[in-house]
């Protein structure tokens, strides 16, 4: 069944080692801070030691490994006659998307020395991190969808601990309590996948699948359902439309933690599982695919225009943009998935912290109250503006050769279609969104004079980032992709192209700019409050769903009181009365006649007494009827 | 030494003579004594699983000897053995069964009227638990079976709640119905199988497993030609009645309500032991009596066990969200977990059964840990309705912590122990429908519904109890009485926690003991049964 793997012993050590520091380590510090006592300093950097240590290891046991593309397997346990292994696979995707985690885990870790400065629970908040750390990196590594499951839980418990870190904040425990229990439902789809896989292989390892497949028929029934219900657990993983409504809720949490989390890395374990498995989807699977990646993109990128708050608007970003890299999946491009997948976590984190920054400064997420933080934060200010046009897609950054890439893929596979025509309007609204932040951010206000925070922790991690959003990371040249490390995508694009995508993207821009409508976004407009509130589909869900299932459990516990424990009840004051009756019945009917009978003997004897005068003249008479009485018989 | 299941069991017997013997003013060394008690018998306990790893398959600790030989004229001889050994099946829930009654004996200090009565009936019903786990000779089952029902009947009557009278009583009607239904079948099988060794009627219960040992014109007899009552096999009637004795044990719904008024009066090591062992006992009976001696008809209801499982599962699930008492809602989903057992074991896959098993053992240590939790709050305040706190993380952390490994554990957060055990019941039941056709997959489907609602319920009620500013009904004075965890407290908690995220992450532990076990028995019970079913529709023409 399982292909014989070989591989040499001493690269498998080599993974062991990686997988003890990388993995083990800050599973430790994870322990450890959740139960001892330590000094904020010795948390801060521990963690930081921890991670560096793990991205040190990275390079140095798993970077030679990469190109050799194999699958490592340990024996877990086996039920009936199937082993349950754990599998890990080492190749270029994985070592791209772990070394982007180790980078903006690294760059989180070390703002929120800023962020959370004296912050209550300090220790408690770098051990859920350290913990979400573990847990997205056993995700990445794993081959084998039992183990993947196993992470793809244990990152969304960590994203619900961190969105309700201030457990005393009623909307944070709130939105941590939905997002778990949305993404519930996508975990039911994931083990309903397990469920049809496992019944048709008698394996979870996604390669033994995959060999398996080369010599069987691939139209198989499992596999349509296994597609559709690995959908499921993407769309809600990755919040897409209709799954899609606990993201923006998330953004209670702390800013860091929507930085690395619900931007970077646990939103897009949908696209990463995605990449590892869509081998086996068939193009009906693909085409759904394709419509929710679209229908997302456009929706949250519409519900994004028309937000105040700044950490909501990237939250329908970071939605819309995930779309992007799906859609992208859905038209059979997945090293562009890839490449989105890293530009654009490095971007939106970048996007997220200096948000961080701003909120921090002008104690407020409300766009229209952060004017004059260009003045107070010109370095938060600066990379703010670089990671938008990054987000725009404009030349010089990184996210020009991605989203480019897959926009020119796009078209020159269906031409301009109705998909493509959604695709390009998502674009234009995308620079809408983002020029709006912008522009208010730019805008002067000299009533605010607050001294400014430097801090070498809130600088760097934007900074590096940054740095990572511009073309310099990825290629040699700002407009042709010449890869001088990263060497997964080899896609060029056309001039032409992106100079068009470029200039839609600047009427976007311009249009905020000179149409004060959209800048504004007045919410006393119908149409501006009907996408503000997420086209209401919160409280059709609330309508739906939440309502009627509280209905029936309510009316299930009066059944179950009034009816079917009453009926016990009921049974058993039966068999009280019952018994009442026959002990009526034993006292009155048996025992009366009973007494009856010695009633009657009594009476008799009564009448017989009268008889018993004692004065022989009676006694005479008496004797002298039964004598009649006889002779008339015998007459 | 080969009669260690003969110390388990007589190990609280003498303890509690012992007890019994003991002035009633000695009253500090009764909870000692037990807990050293139950603790030796929880090493005796791992000291016999690590030894049945060693070679995991068939029945080991073997113990027989004749127990009651009497001679009744023209009946015959009423020949009763004590037989005793474990198997994958028993071994964990044997190991489980001790542990927890080692938990509940730690959790008894709150127990304060009457220490000698109490700790003398606790360590009776903990001889009578191994026993039941132990016995496969039918008689000596049934005698372990009812012995448990006396002292859970006093501890739930004399140290329980306002309405104890009336919980313990239900309790036991309850079961007291399902066991004389259970007598009548037991004994209509002793006059139906014959040893094959003497000859003679016997209770053993491997003997009745097996359809060569029936006598031909006897009821339960397979090659009968006339065995029907009101249409039916009597075998199939046979295996309802002994269904509904152990349904009634598990609970599943319809007949299930009688867990929640128990736990809701019963003391904290009480609810202990009766979700963490005494549930388990109807699960174990399913799986070791009913299927083994009637796997015909076992195949034949499948569909409709199935269906009881999946309806315990939701209605389960339903009930606990509606909830507002924290115990009630915790004994709720006791029902909807208990339900995954059921539905696994109907599934008749090894991936279902031993997840039923690991579900089982799993459940008994999260609900020790959630009955123990509920424990330690009514303890301070006396009061255990969930609109009655709000914010309790904030007095009490450490507590809260383990709240949180105990919910997610429940609601089956992978890593966790729970999790394990629902997923292969799941896969099971999932499998059926390809394997041997006996459950649709719908039931998977609906199954897994309530894996949704449970995350619903325990995450609503951690949002509202244990999150947001502090709020109590009992205001600043609650606030005074709702210190963090004790000494003791942290006792019980900590192996509890430590377990949970053992088994999650090494499930191997108890899947290596019951695998071997499990497979013969699914194997078997699916050849028996076909070929038993085949055989009873062509003779008896149902």
């Amino acid at each position: 069944m399982n292909q014989a793997i070989t591989y040499q012993v001493d690269s498998l050590l080599q993974v062991l080692d990686f997988s003890a520091i990388g993995f083990l380590l800050p599973l430790l510090f994870f322990i450890l801070f959740s139960f001892a006592r330590f000094s904020e300093k010795i948390i801060y950097w521990a963690a930081i030691v921890a991670i560096l240590a793990s991205y040190g290891s990275l390079f140095y046991f798993l970077k030679p490994l990469v190109h050799s593309h194999q699958y490592y397997i340990l024996d877990w346990f086996s039920i009936a006659q199937s082993k349950f292994q754990i599998t890990l696979l080492i190749d270029e995707t994985c070592f791209w998307v772990l070394s982007m985690i180790h980078l903006v885990t690294l760059m989180v870790i070390i703002f929120s020395g800023y962020y959370m400065k004296a912050e209550l629970r300090f220790e408690k908040y770098f051990a859920y991190i350290l913990f979400f750390f573990t847990a997205m990196f056993g995700l990445v590594l794993s081959n084998n969808l039992f183990l993947t499951y196993i992470f793809w839980e244990l990152v969304g418990f960590a994203s619900y601990a961190l969105i309700g870190f201030w457990r005393t904040k009623e909307s944070a425990i709130l939105a941590n309590k939905k997002a778990f229990i949305i993404n519930r439902i996508g975990d039911l789809g994931f083990l309903a996948a397990i469920c049809i896989l496992f019944n048709q292989f008698q394996t979870l390892n996604i390669h033994s699948i995959e060999v398996m497949l080369q010599t069987s028929p691939k139209d198989l029934p499992a596999l349509y359902f296994a597609s559709f219900a690995i959908i499921i657990a993407v769309i809600a993983k990755s919040a897409q439309f209709p799954l899609h409504v606990w993201l923006p809720d998330a953004m209670e949490g702390p800013t860091p933690v929507s930085a690395l989390i619900h931007a970077a890395t646990m939103v897009i374990a949908g696209v990463y599982l995605l990449l590892r498995i869509t081998f086996f989807f068939p193009p009906e699977a693909l085409l759904f695919l394709k419509y929710i990646a679209i229908i997302s993109m456009v929706m949250a990128s519409l519900f994004a225009i028309a937000q105040q708050d700044i950490k909501k608007i990237l939250a329908y970003s970071t939605i819309s943009q995930i779309g992007f890299m799906l859609f992208a999946i859905s038209i059979g491009n997945q090293s562009l998935a890839l490449f989105h997948l890293l530009t654009h976590a490095f971007f939106k984190a970048a996007l997220f912290l200096t948000a961080g920054v701003f909120i921090h400064e002008k104690k407020s997420q409300d766009i229209r109250n952060l004017s004059g933080v260009a003045q107070q934060q010109p370095i938060a200010f600066i990379a703010f503006s670089i990671a938008a046009a990054a987000l725009i897609g404009l030349p010089f950054t990184a996210a020009y050769f991605s989203k480019e890439a897959i926009l020119f893929a796009a078209i020159q596979q269906h031409g301009l279609d109705v998909f493509n025509t959604l695709l390009l309007f998502s674009v234009l609204l995308t620079s809408i969104y983002i020029a709006r932040i912008w522009f208010y951010l730019f805008a002067k206000n000299n009533s605010s004079n607050t001294p400014r925070t430097k801090s070498v922790a809130m600088n760097l991690p934007i900074i590096v980032l940054d740095m990572f959003s511009l073309f310099i990371a990825f290629s040699a040249s700002p407009f042709h992709l010449q890869a001088f490390w990263f060497t997964i995508v080899t896609e060029t694009i056309n001039p032409i192209f992106s100079i068009s995508i470029v200039f839609l993207s600047v009427l976007g821009i311009l249009a905020v700019k000179f149409i004060p409508a959209i800048l504004l976004m007045d919410e006393k407009n119908t149409m501006v409050y009907f996408l503000k509130n997420g086209a209401f589909i919160d409280r059709f869900y609330e309508f739906l769903f939440v309502k009627p299932i509280q209905q029936i459990a309510t009316l299930l516990k009066w059944l179950d009181k009034h009816v079917v424990d009453a009926l016990v009840n009921g049974i058993a004051k039966l068999a009280i009365v019952i018994a009442n009756c026959s002990d009526w019945f034993d006292r009155n009917i048996i025992d009366g006649l009973v007494n009856l009978i010695a009633l009657i003997a009594k009476r008799f004897g009564d009448i017989i007494r009268i008889a018993q005068t004692g004065r022989v003249q009676t006694y005479f008479l008496l004797a002298l009827m039964l004598m009649a009485m006889v002779a008339w018989f015998i007459y | 030494m080969n009669n260690w299941l003969s110390i388990l069991i007589f190990l609280p017997i003498a303890a509690a003579l012992i007890l019994l013997l003991l002035p009633k003013r000695a009253s500090n060394v009764f909870r000692p004594v037990t807990i050293v008690i139950s603790l030796l018998q929880t090493l005796i306990a791992t000291y016999l699983y690590s030894q049945y790893l060693k070679n995991p398959q068939g029945y080991h600790f073997v113990e027989r000897a004749d127990w009651i030989n009497l001679n009744l004229g023209t009946f015959g001889r009423l020949n009763i053995d004590y037989f005793l050994a474990v198997d994958g099946l028993s071994i964990g829930l044997l190991l489980l069964s001790a542990f927890v009654m080692f938990i509940a004996a730690i959790a008894s200090n709150e127990i304060k009227k009457d220490p000698k009565a109490y700790y003398t009936l606790f360590l009776l019903l903990s001889a009578a638990i191994m026993g039941v786990f132990c016995a496969l000779d039918f008689f000596l089952f049934y005698v372990f079976y009812e012995l448990m029902l006396l002292p859970m009947y006093f501890l739930i009557g004399m140290w329980g709640g306002p309405n104890r009278e009336y919980a313990s009583i239900k309790f036991f009607l309850y079961t007291l119905f399902g066991s004389i239904f259970m007598l009548l079948v037991m004994i209509g099988l002793y006059f139906s199988v014959i040893d094959p060794v003497t000859g003679e009627h016997t209770f053993n219960m491997l003997y009745m497993m097996d359809a060569a040992n029936y006598t031909k014109d006897s009821y339960f007899s397979i090659f009968s030609t006339d065995a029907l009552l009101f249409h039916y096999p009597v075998r199939f009637l046979g295996f309802i009645v002994l269904f509904i004795a152990f349904a009634i044990k598990i609970p599943t719904i319809p007949l299930h309500t009688w867990l929640p008024d128990a736990h809701v009066e019963a003391p904290t090591p009480v609810s202990i032991i009766l979700a963490g062992v005494l549930l388990k006992i109807g699960g174990y009976g399913i799986i070791r009596i009913c299927y083994g001696i009637f796997p015909e008809a076992a195949i034949y209801f499948s569909y409709w066990i199935g269906l009881i499982g999946v309806v315990s599962i939701l209605y389960g699930a339903f009930i606990a969200l509606a909830s507002t008492d924290l115990k009630r809602m915790i004994a709720y989903s006791s029902i909807s977990h208990m339900g995954f057992v059921i539905l696994g074991i109907a599934s008749l896959t090894s991936e279902g059964v031993n997840g039923a098993i690991f579900q089982m053992i799993s459940h008994g240590v999260l609900s020790t840990m959630l009955f123990y939790l509920v424990g330690v709050i009514y303890l301070r305040v006396q009061d255990r309705e969930i609109a009655a706190f709000r914010g309790l993380a904030q007095p009490m952390p450490r507590y809260t912590l383990f709240v949180v490994i105990a919910f997610f554990a429940s609601l089956g957060l992978p890593g966790l122990s729970g999790f394990i055990g629902e997923a292969f019941t799941l896969i099971g039941a999932f499998k059926s429908a390809s394997v041997n056709a006996l459950l649709p997959r719908g039931f998977a489907i609906l199954a897994s519904v309530g894996i949704l609602i449970g995350a619903a319920y325990f995450l609503w009620t951690l949002q509202r109890m244990f999150f947001g500013a502090p709020r109590f009904k009992g205001a600043q004075e609650w606030h005074l009485k709702l210190k963090d965890l004790t000494a003791t407290e942290y006792l019980v908690l900590i192996p509890l926690a430590l377990i949970t995220i053992l088994l999650g992450i090494f499930p191997s532990l108890l899947f290596d003991a019951s695998n071997n076990t499990i497979n013969a028995w699914v194997h078997e019970t699916w050849i028996h049964g076909i070929a038993n079913l085949k055989s009873m529709q062509s003779l008896l023409k149902f």
